[in-house]
Parts: C-alpha cells; structure tokens; sequence
C-alpha cells in the first residue's frame, strides 16, 4: 500500500485520487492513438506515473456550465480534476432544471471524454483516411474554396449547421457567408422550427416560444399537440408535473401514444398530417359553445371574422372523418382546454414538420388568441426547440433569407446596416462599405444575388443535382461545408448522398466524424476539421424561452480539436476578411451582437450581466424566474428578448400587456406590410391608445423605427413612454402579407396521403419555386394517388425522437451509457401488423417506401395503431440495410449505428420556409 | 443465475442424507455385513459432489469455505453451511465405523499402512455403530430442514411454503435408497450366488419405501402447485408464485416438468413394481431393474429440482408491478 | 436522527434514464449491470408508468439477515452498504431482497466479477477502494435523485422526502376533486 492519499471523508464527493484512472482511460488511449507522445492540451500527461508516489493533492475544479442538448437550458457542475472531466454534479439551485438533467446530459462527461472523437484534421485521398496538420487543412479548404469562389462565384458553396454553437458563434458563421458573399447558409432550424417562426412571426410579431419553461409551472391546462417532451425535452415535464400537482389538466394529441401520452388526462390519437383540421375542429366548438373570449378578440386580435368563416365548415363530424378522432373526443378536448385557463399549446416537431407546417402554428396561434391565452403566465403557444442553442441560432439567423435579428436578406437596408455594423463595431478593426459588401456578390441576370435568398438545407442537393437552368443561381453548388450537420436528418437522402458524391468538396466540422463523413461513396475530397464540444469553449446559449445564459469552458479542447471561433478566425484570414473576425475574445462578438441585433431587442444581454446572473443564480426565485433582492434584483433569469436596455429585466411572457414594459411587459407588434386590398387596415392593426411620438409627423404613431438605431435612444423613448419598441398592435389571425396563399390556415392533406377521397376535397398547393429550387406539391401528390400508394403502402410512417439520443446523433451515438439504454435502430409496428406479417418483437424488417428501404427491428406495441408506423430519426451510419463501418476514419467508427428514417421519408416540403414533411409518409413493412 | 448448482448441491446432499439412513436401515437388516459394507462407500462422494457443486458457484469458493458459516445468528444459510459440515464431519465417521470395522471392513484391502491407527480410535465405536447411526440420521434430517429453511424466504415466495422440506425428504428418501440399491446390485453382480439372499432383503425394504417416497412425492407435487395457484400472504407474493407457476405449466420450464413427471414419477412407479414383481422370481433381473430404477429416479428428481429453481420468480422481479400498484 | 431513503414518485417518472446514467459515471459501475434498473408496466397502453429499482435501504434489511459472512451492513444513518472483500458471490442476497437490488457483474476488473455491487446511496463507487488500497467513502449525496429531471426520484433523509411526496399526493388528489 503505498501513500495515503489525502481522502476526504463525508465532507465532499470527491475521492481525489481516483482522477488517475479515468486521466489514464481518457488520455492514454488519447496518446497511444494519436501516435504522437504528447498530446497538446494536456503536457502534464506524462506525469501520470509518477503520482503513485507523489499523490499530491488535485486540483479539483467545478465549473458551472450549460447542457449542450436539448434547448430548456439546464445547468449542470462539471468537475475537473487535474485538468481531466471526470464527473458531473447537479447545479441543484438552477433556476430551469433545479438539478434535474436526462441521460444524455448526465452523460455530457462520457461524451466529451469519448475515445471515438475526430483527433486531428483528417483528408480522404485514395479512399483511405489521412492525418494532416491543421495548417495543411485549412489552406486546402481556403485555397478551394476561393477557387470556387473565383471560377463559378461564391453562390457554388452551401454552409450549414452550427445549431449547438453559441449565439456568438452563430452570428460569426453568418458574417463569415455574408462577407464570403453568399446566401447559401443554412442550418437545422429549417428542418426544425422554421415552420414555427414564419407561422407565429407573421402572427404576432415575434417567431419564438411566447414563454419561459419557469412560466410553464402556472398554466392550467397544458396541451401538447405533437410534442413528445417526456423523451424530447425530459426536464420540461418537471415543470410540467408542477402544474399538474397544482390541479392542471394535460391533454395529448399525437398519431402515437407516447411517454407524454401516458402522463396525460386525456389522450386522443389523431391521423399523422390532419393538424389542421383537428384544431379547426377544436376552435369550431369552442365558438359553438361561446367558450372564447371575446373581450380579447376585440380588443387585440384583428380578423377574427375570416376565422369564423374558416372554421364554420369543420364541425366535429367533418373533422372525425378527416382525422379519424371520434367527434365526441373533440368536443372533450375543447371543453377540457376552453375551461381550464390559462391553457397553452405545446408543440415540437410533430407541428412543424409538414407541408402545411407554418399554417398548423398559425392555426395554433389563432386558438390560443381566441382563448385569450396569448400573453398569460404559462398560457399562449409553446414551441418546444429541439437544440440547446437552436433559438440563438435562429436569432443570429444562420438561414438563407435572414441576416442576423431577422432583417430580411431581400432588402438591400439590411445589408447597409450591416455593413455599417461591421464597420463601427469596436470589436474588430475591420472596415467595410454597402458598395463593397454587394460586390462580394454574384450576379444573375443583371441582379446582385445579395438580395436573393439562397438554399435552405432541406433542398441543398438539389443545388447540385439540378441542370444549371433550373437553379435561381449562377452556377451549380460545388462545395458543401457542414459545420456539425447531419447529414441524416434531411429527408431526401439518396439525393443528399449522390449530391455529396458529385461535389468537389465535402468539409466537416465536428468533434467526431459522423455518419456524413461514410455516407458519401467516395475516395478522395472529404476533409474532417476536428471541432471542440461545446463543453470545451464558452459563449452564451438562448433556451427555448429566450432565456440567453453563459455556457462556461469546462475542459479545453481534447486532442489538436479547436473551437469554432479559432476556426472561423483561421479561415478568414486565409479567405482574405480575417480583419472582420479579429476578436479578442468570445465575449467581443456578443458586444457587438448586442450592437447590431436590434429588432429582437438583444441590447440587454452584456456579457457582464449574463455572468453577473451566473454567479447570483440562488437569488433567482424557481417559480417565476425573477430574482429577489441581491445584485440582479428585478431581473428574469436569462434576460428573455426582448431585453431593450442594460436596465430592462428581459420579457419572460411575450405579448403580456398587463405589467409595464420596464417589468417584462409587452404587446403585439404594430408594423406591419399592409395588406393591398385593404389600405386603411393600419388603424385596425393598430391598438389606438398610443401617444404621437417625438417626430411630430403623426405618421408613425403605430410603431417606434427602433431597428437600425445603433444609438439605442429609440428604445430608452419608447420605454421611457412605457411601450415595446415594436409597438403595441393586434394579433394577425388573418396574416397581412398577400403572398400567403392562405391568408386563413386550412386544411390541406399531406403529400403522401392514405386517403385519395380527401385529397380531392383538400388538394395541397400548386407547385412552387421558392429557396432556388422548384418545388413540387400538387404534383407529387397526383403522382402518388395515380401509383396508388395509399395501396401499395398502407402504413403511415412518423418519425421522432428516442430520450437517449440526440438529432444525427453523432455524439450520444458514441456515448457507452447511452448506448447501452438504447443499442439499436426500430420500427415500432401494432401487434396486429406484426402478426399479420408473421414478425415478432426485435425480428429484423424491412421499411419500405416509393423511396427506398431501411433495415431495422421490430419494436412492436401499442403505442401505435395498425394504420401507424414510428421511427426515430437519430440513426445513420447503416444505409438501407447497409453497414459502412468501413467507411468511417479509423478509431471513428461509430458505436451505434443504424439505418436512416429519412431514406424512406416523404418528399413534401413546407409552402413557406421549406420545411421537410417527416411525419407523413407511406409505407410497407415486410419480413427480412 | 445459474440453477446448475443449486440442482446438484441439492440432490446430491440430499442423495448422501438418504444413504445414510439406507445404511443405518441395511445394519438391522441382516448379518451379511460385509455386503452392506461396500455401500457405506458412496455416502461421503456424494456429499463431496455436493460440496463441489456448491462452492463452484461461488465467486470465491475458498473464502466460502473460510467464511460461510460467519453469520449463523441471523442466516439460514450459514446454518446450512454449518450444519452440512457437520453431517458431511458425522458421514465420514459414520462411514469409518463401516470400512474400519475390523472384521470385514474393507479399507485394510486397500491402504494397509494408514488403517492401523484410525482402525485402532474406530474400534472401541463400531459396536455403538447401530445408535450413533440413528443419531446421525436424525441430524441429517435436521440438516434437510435447515436447508430447505434456507429457501424459505420472503424473497421467493413460491418457495416460501412447508413443501419445500416436504421436497427434499422425498429426494433423500427415493435418491438414497435407491443408490445403496444399485451399489448393491452391482456388487451381487459380482457374486450372484452370495449375494441374492442379502440383496432380496435390502430390494423387499427399498420397494416399499420408494413406492411410499413416490406417493408422497405425488401429494407434495400437487400440494406444491395447489399452494402456487392459490392463497398468498400478499398481492407481490401472489403475482410471482402465478408467474411461477405459469413458467411451470405453460412456460420455458414446462418441457421439463412433464420430463419429470413421466421420469420420475411415472416410469419410476413402474420400475418399482416390476423389481417387487421380479423380487420374488429371479433376484438377478432385479437388480438389474434396481440400477435402471436408480437411475430413473435420480435423473426425475434432478429435473424436478430443475423445475422447482428454474421456474422460480422471485419478488424482486414482480416488485415493479407491486410498486405500480400502491397510490 | 437521519434515515436515509429513496421515494419513487411513479406519477413524475417518464423514463429519461438520467438516473441510470449518472450513477454510472458516478459509481463507475460495470457495463453489464446497474444499480438501477428501470422498468416500465405496460408499455404502450393506458396507464403506463415506470418504476425506477435499486436498493431501497430498508429499515431491517433481509440481505443484512441473509448474508452467511456478514458481508453487507446497515449503517446508522440508514443507508445498506456491503464489503466486497467479505463478500464470496453466492447470490444468496439477491434471493432475499424482494427489490432485486444486488446485482452480480460478468465484466469489469476480474477480481470483482460475480462479487455482489448494489446501490450505495453513492457513498462508495464500484471499486471500493482506491489504488492505494484506502477506503473510498463520500457523503451520502445519491446523483441519480439529484440528477433526476423531474425529480420523480426523491432520495434524502426519510421525513424530508416523505413531506415533499406526501404534498404532490395530496395537490394530485385534490386536483380529482375540482377537475373537470
């Protein structure tokens, strides 16, 4: 027995000397891999031996930080030891989670310390794997992609991902595309949520959950329609349960009966792609019975008589028909939501995505303002976000038709202002000109591609695969950056595939090497930039209710991995803007987001008071989110947007008109595009009791032109004369934008639907070019009634998500724990489906669509009914049937793997934003 | 878990607890001692064989030895450790006071130079042999309590009941009698002649007693499954004896059970009575018979013990449903 | 005097598997089993609900009685702990346990495969000892309640915890009377 070590009994966790072993696990697997002797963040690591003797006392670390998953926002401890994450420790007083974190945040640790991470930058040539410096790297990304950028423009490179990156990474990924001069950047909340934020942006001004999860605690009734928050979102249903411990209902509307289901007090089981119809069906009886409240109707909403038209025709009779909802469970639902108020709308993925995606939210939105819930504690819409920064992310709008704060790309003043920021900004020493940020541009027939909003990632294939003539672009896309993408959660995926086969350059930027780096059938021309976690850097990361919270370091980057800041800096300079990003640190980029992101109201969020909210966490009260007393006296925990000023405590509840806006009031937003056939619908739009504002005109009485003030004054008078800068106006359940081809949502069936009858009565929409590409609706529908796919494939197939992992997966794939939860890729089929096909439970099947196929287990039970089929779309790494473990970088290999639900999945695309229709598709299960 | 051991251990120590009291009955029987002598032989392998099987299963078998008997206080188990070393200490003795006997004790033929002494401590015992045996018997049964005690418990609740004991006096009464039975066979092989007079006399008991253990096993087997379809202290244990008891009759053991059934119930019956129907005519046939019946009912009765731990759902694993149940 | 206990809340349970994966990165516990098992009663069907399992730390513990070398104790603030160098692996514990706490692993460091490892109230990780042979001991702090996202899982002294279940009870069934 050699030395005691300096144990420590009952006093602490902690029994220091037990870093040793996990140091050797993490590092000297790190070391004898990586075939170098030191390994470059940890020199210390050859002194592992010698401590038998020595042991001194480790210098043990605890570091608060954020969960880098889901979006509610936990907090956990992360403990390190020695320079080694060894542990994780609840933060038990934080104000979101109290302590609480699902398998793959407790697992954060294992994954970080995963021995499958990508090491060092890696080149496919010949068909093998290569090792090679992170210079050699970047000059051939750098070199490449200003040979493209040369020869077909800067249109031929697509960017996307970066959906768990920080707020300020995300805005350096969209200034990187701005100044590279491209609108080919996009990333997951296209495929995620972009249906929530056209929907509900266009309804009440801003396109974001309209609460906290905090506020969750006080609704009465909670309504998740196509939610599955007990395995997508684990710690809301905390709050969840508060509620329903406080005597609220929970109703659950979902094609399957999921954990959430299970939980509810009532459950009803709609047909996957009959939203519409099934809250029309809601909202008809609630008008039928007078349950809505007609004081806030009048007062603020605008168009309630076209919804009264709109939803005239859907009784409960119709909507069973449609649904397959028995029309006395209706009746029960509405009365159940109509009674118990302030009732909410919970929505995830099962909402947004589908075909008529943005009109399923507006139709949720329309029943919440009819309720009178919009702007309630713990009432109105709650779109649940699927990534820990996927709403930052979305706000720094790394999308194709927004610049960062949701200034629309088609407009040549949004460009000015940026480039006005660029400039002004005291965070870099760059400098840049309007004139000479359009001439980064390309131009098509004599227009500058700089207004012209580019390819979504649902549909970036296409801009390689499509004949040149069919593209709105110059030139074919010839280079695809995929900043921590999967690959496997865009629909479509042979096209994907054979698109990443034909461009010249597949660039992944990851901390592992992910099913897209086997996926492509190709021997040269993948080069693999190996990314830190977002454990290993800091920035700040916004929950699913707006809260912005700082996301601390914990580790430094593993291996010669570099985080996303160093990476962007590095290309820059090499593209020939690296002035632009001469940041001094992460927290230089969030002042000069605080500069330029205006109209979402991000000038509160310093980094000095999002740390100052860190460190005084326990003054935060876990009931409203609102600190008592101590330094951050006032505030809301995070600083929700919209947070006007340094002095504002954030909005916790968007569009709540009761409590002054200097105490996280708001209202409606007031500027709007008038409708054309109705002129004088600004005075309707607007609520009238707003004071005539400084400039004397009268003409801007509706609304404050606070957007590109970089002086903040706008704000402090608008505040100053207690309204929201945007305005005090009415919810647009009709939307004024006349390009909407439904101004009233209606229903309309899916692209793959099980029932040709309806689809006569509610065709989709014409077919339509929009994102770049011609998008088929009307046709692909005619196709698949005239193949008689409603025969030959009559299961409807969904898809969602598994608790234990998380979006493609790649790093809950590679985690021990989490596969030994949940080892293999399913199918879950009814009983009755199984027996008829002669399968029983964990029996291999084949998945079969007009697509493709997938090889998969049988997971059968009755979680779905016989007409149903679910998957989770987490998996790759197999491809129909296929495995390419092969394919992956050696030591890479994933440890799970499976066959990919988006093989198979529907080709149907949203009508505004592109959204891809995973829930809806047809298919035929068969025996392997 | 593997049952593999339990099995063994138990029938096998059971077999040795059977032996011994066939010994102590063959001792009144007759004089033809040095007949009987030879099967006082197999009393100690088989407790060795169970000993073996017992601590196989062990994850450290020697720290087993050292330890197990550590909590006689409170353990059934350690009771059964300590009392299985005190009958396997009892059996040696017994044994010794068989093969040391100094007049046709055959240990002498075997190992001249170690008999002397322990011949010399034995002799003053043999005579005594016929009480110390009754006495020893008594501890062997006092040891199958105790062993099946030691399954007894709260956790098992299929096992829970008084047929436990009940099972394993019939293992050691059918298995016991029946193996002194086939050693004997097999040594009248050996000198027909000789032997046939003694062997009848031992084959006239052992029918009986086999037919009786039989019986009795039969009214045990169906109190058993009665007792697991029926009454239970509470809702869990009630649950996992239903289990159990479908793992029985309609489940991954049922293949087994009906084996044991036919095997050792069955076929046994009719092995015992063709050895008393051949008792009387040719003695010969009957000991072949006899080494068949031995076997028939050895192999019977390591399937029902099969059945009996294989088919066992203990509390722990219905204990959710119980749980899901409260509140 | 303290009595430390694990209360199951089976009404907040949704099994994230939180639970499971931080006892054992926690406890370093091998691959093959855990110190707790979740299992979930009709799967699929109205009423299904998931009951988290490990050892419950009973007031007079059958292992403790059960144990031939008195290899498993209770301490006195309540918590079950057991000596993996008494311990001989005959599964006995695992027979008298009606919560089917004690597990027995076929992976990990040879010396302790078929040892009996149970939960702990995270007091002592797997290996029990450290690489000088010192006893690990830490306070009783379980990370699989602590960590658990709705806090279905309550694991503390027994009258705080108790108090905490008994008012969601009581707001649950009150809920019954005035819902709709």
């Amino acid at each position: 027995m050699a030395t005691k070590t300096n144990s420590i009994f009952g006093g602490s966790d902690i029994k220091l000397s037990r870093r040793t072993f996990t140091k050797l696990t993490a590092l000297g697997t790190a070391a004898a891999l990586s075939g170098i002797n030191s390994v470059s963040a940890y020199p210390e690591g050859l002194e592992l031996f010698e401590e038998v003797t020595a042991a001194p006392a480790a210098a043990t670390n605890k570091v608060k930080s954020i969960c880098s998953f889901c979006s509610v926002g936990c907090g956990y401890t992360g403990v390190v030891e020695d320079g080694v994450w060894t542990k994780m420790e609840p933060w038990e007083d934080h104000p979101i989670n109290l302590g609480g974190m699902c398998s793959k945040g407790t697992a954060l640790a294992n994954v970080t310390n995963s021995p499958r991470r990508l090491r060092y930058p890696m080149e496919k040539v010949g068909g093998t794997w290569r090792k090679i410096s992170w210079d050699a790297a970047l000059d051939k990304v750098a070199n490449k992609l200003n040979e493209i950028r040369d020869t077909d423009g800067p249109d031929s490179v697509f960017f996307c991902g970066l959906v768990h990156g920080s707020n300020e990474e995300a805005y350096m990924f969209r200034k990187f595309a701005m100044l590279f001069g491209t609108n080919n950047i996009d990333h997951q909340a296209r495929i995620c949520h972009s249906t929530t934020v056209a929907g509900l942006l266009n309804t009440f001004g801003h396109g974001a959950m309209t609460n906290t999860v905090i506020a969750m605690q006080h609704a009465k009734c909670h309504f998740f329609f196509g939610s599955n928050a007990a395995e997508a979102h684990p710690v809301f249903m905390q709050k969840v349960f508060v509620a329903k411990e406080r005597g609220a209902k929970i109703v659950v509307a979902d094609p399957r009966f999921t954990r959430t289901a299970a939980m509810a007090d009532k459950f009803v089981r709609f047909r996957p792609g009959s939203d519409i119809a099934f809250l029309y069906g809601l909202i008809n009886v609630i008008l039928e019975n007078g349950w809505e409240d007609t004081e806030y109707v009048e007062n603020r909403t605008y168009g309630f008589e076209y919804v009264k038209e709109a939803v005239k025709d859907y009784t409960p009779e119709v909507v069973e028909r449609i649904t397959w909802v028995p029309a006395d469970d209706i009746r029960e639902v509405a009365s159940i939501i109509a009674l118990n108020k302030p009732s909410n709308i919970i929505w995830s993925m099962g909402a947004t995505q589908h075909s008529v995606g943005s009109q399923i939210i507006r139709a949720s939105a329309i029943l919440q303002c009819i309720l009178g819930n919009q702007g309630e504690w713990g009432g109105g819409c709650v779109p649940i976000r699927g990534h820990c920064n996927v709403q930052g992310v979305t706000d720094m709008c790394v999308l194709s038709h927004f610049l960062p704060g949701y200034y629309g790309v088609t407009s040549e003043g949004s460009w000015d202002w940026y480039a006005k920021c660029f400039s002004d900004t005291p965070s870099t020493s760059g400098k840049i000109t309007f004139d000479e940020l359009k001439a980064r541009f390309d131009t098509l027939n004599g227009e500058s591609m700089m207004t012209k909003i580019g390819f979504a990632v649902s549909r970036w294939y296409e801009g390689v695969l499509k004949p040149e003539a069919e593209i709105d672009q110059p030139h074919n896309i010839k280079a695809v950056v995929l900043w921590g993408e999967a690959t496997s959660s865009v629909t479509e995926m042979k096209r994907e595939k054979e698109a990443m086969e034909k461009v010249d350059l597949v660039v992944i930027v990851d901390p592992f090497p992910t099913s897209a780096s086997a996926m492509p059938d190709r021997s040269d021309g993948i080069i693999l930039l190996p990314a830190a976690t977002r454990q290993e850097n800091s920035g700040s990361v916004t929950t699913t209710g707006r809260e912005w919270q700082w996301r601390d370091t914990i580790i430094p980057p593993l291996y010669e991995s570099k985080t996303d800041m160093w990476i962007f800096q590095e290309l820059a300079k090499k593209l020939g803007f690296g002035d632009h990003f001469d940041y001094n640190s992460i927290e230089d980029v969030t002042r000069e987001i605080n500069l330029a992101v205006r109209p979402i109201g991000c000038q509160g969020q310093t980094p000095e008071r999002m740390k100052r909210q860190k460190e005084n966490y326990h003054t935060f009260d876990p009931w409203d989110g609102r600190a008592k007393g101590g330094p951050c006296d006032g505030e809301y925990w995070g600083l929700p947007w919209p947070c006007w000023t340094t002095d504002h405590p954030g909005t916790p509840i968007l569009y709540n008109d009761k409590a002054p806006v200097m105490e996280g009031g708001h209202d409606f937003r007031a500027k709007w595009k008038y409708p054309d056939d109705e002129p004088n619908a600004g005075e309707e739009i607007v609520r009238g009791n707003l004071p005539p504002t400084g400039d004397g005109s009268g003409t801007i009485h509706w609304t404050y032109n606070y957007a590109k003030d970089p002086t903040g004054e706008v704000n402090e008078q608008a505040l100053a004369e207690g309204n929201p800068p945007t305005g005090r106006g009415r919810a647009m359940l009709r939307v004024a934008n006349t390009k909407w081809v439904d101004r009233v949502p209606k229903h309309r069936e899916p692209i793959e639907s099980p029932e040709p009858d309806l689809v006569a009565t509610y065709p989709t929409y014409e077919d339509k070019k929009f994102y770049r590409v011609m998008t088929e609706f009307k046709t692909e529908q005619q196709r698949s009634i005239a193949e008689n796919r409603h025969v030959n494939y009559p299961i409807v197939l969904t898809s969602g998500r598994q608790v234990e992992h998380h979006g493609g997966s790649a790093q809950t794939r590679n985690s021990d724990y989490l596969v030994q939860l949940q080892p293999e890729m399913y199918v879950e089929i009814n009983p009755k489906v199984a027996n008829d096909i002669g399968v029983k439970h964990w029996d291999f099947v084949w998945v079969k669509s007009a697509r493709g196929q997938c090889k998969v287990r049988a997971y059968v039970t009755e979680r779905v009914n016989e007409k149903t089929a679910f998957m989770p779309y987490h998996w790759a790494g197999v491809f129909e049937g296929q495995d390419y473990k092969d394919r992956y970088p050696t030591d890479g290999v994933e440890l799970a793997r499976g066959d990919s639900v988006n093989i198979i999945a529907s080709p149907g695309y949203d009508e505004q934003t592109q959204m891809q229709e995973t829930k809806v598709a047809l298919c035929k299960i068969e025996k392997a | 878990m593997s049952h593999t051991a339990y099995v063994v251990f138990t029938v096998f120590s059971q077999m040795a607890v059977g032996a011994l009291i066939a010994m102590v009955i063959a001792d009144f029987l007759g004089k033809d001692k040095k007949f009987f002598e030879t099967a006082s032989w197999v009393i100690v392998p088989a407790v060795i064989i169970s000993l073996v099987a017992i601590l196989s299963h062990e994850a450290r078998p020697l720290l087993a030895m050292m330890t197990m008997s550590a909590n006689v206080g409170s353990s059934w188990l350690s009771r059964e450790s300590l009392m299985l070393t005190v009958f396997a200490i009892l059996a040696v003795i017994y044994t010794c006071l068989w093969i040391f006997e100094p007049e046709y004790g055959s240990f002498k033929r075997i190992c001249k130079p170690v008999h002397g002494l322990i011949a010399k401590i034995a002799k003053p015992f043999v005579p005594f042999r016929k009480p110390l045996g009754i006495i020893f018997a008594l501890v062997g049964i006092a040891f199958l309590f105790i062993s099946a005690r030691a399954y007894m418990l709260l956790g098992l609740p299929a096992m829970n009941h008084i047929t436990t004991p009940l099972f394993f006096i019939v293992t050691a009464l059918l298995t016991g009698t029946m193996l002194v039975a086939a050693v004997l066979s097999i040594k009248y092989m050996m000198a027909p002649k000789e032997y046939a007079e003694p062997l009848g006399a031992y084959l006239g008991v052992a029918w009986k007693v086999v037919l009786g253990s039989v019986i009795a096993g039969i009214i045990v087997l169906a109190g058993y499954l009665r007792i697991l379809k029926g009454a239970a202290a509470s809702y869990g244990a009630e649950l996992a004896q239903g289990m159990t008891l479908t793992n029985i009759l309609s489940g991954e053991m049922t293949t087994v059970f009906w084996l044991y059934v036919a095997i050792g119930f069955i076929l046994t019956v009719i092995l015992v009575a063709a050895v008393a129907a051949f008792l009387k005519k040719d003695v010969s046939k009957a000991a072949v018979l006899s080494i068949v019946l031995f076997a028939s009912v050895l192999v019977g009765e390591l399937m029902g013990r099969l059945v009996l731990f294989g088919a066992n759902v203990p509390l722990g694993e219905v204990m959710p449903y119980v749980l899901s149940s409260i509140i | 005097m303290v009595n430390y206990k694990f209360v199951h809340d089976k009404e907040r349970c949704i099994r994230c598997g939180g639970c499971f994966a931080a006892c054992k990165q926690q406890n370093g516990v091998p691959e093959d089993i855990s110190r707790i098992n979740i299992v979930t009663i009709d799967e699929g069907k109205s009423g299904e609900r998931h009951i988290t399992m490990t050892c419950m730390h009973c007031n007079d513990p059958p292992c403790v009685r059960a144990c031939p070398v008195k290899g498993i104790s209770k301490r006195e603030d309540g918590i079950v702990i057991n000596d993996k160098d008494k311990c001989i692996g005959c599964e006995y514990c695992s027979w008298a346990c009606p919560f089917g706490a004690p597990k027995y692993p076929d992976t990990g460091p040879a010396e302790l495969r078929g040892i009996m490892d149970k939960c702990t109230f995270c007091v002592i990780p797997y290996e029990q000892t450290d690489e000088y042979g010192t006893s690990i001991l830490r306070a009783p702090n379980p990370k699989c309640a602590g960590f658990c996202a709705t806090k279905a899982r309550l694991g503390g002294d027994a009258s705080e915890i108790t108090a905490t279940y008994n008012e969601r009870v009581a707001g649950r069934l009150v809920e019954r009377q005035i819902g709709v």
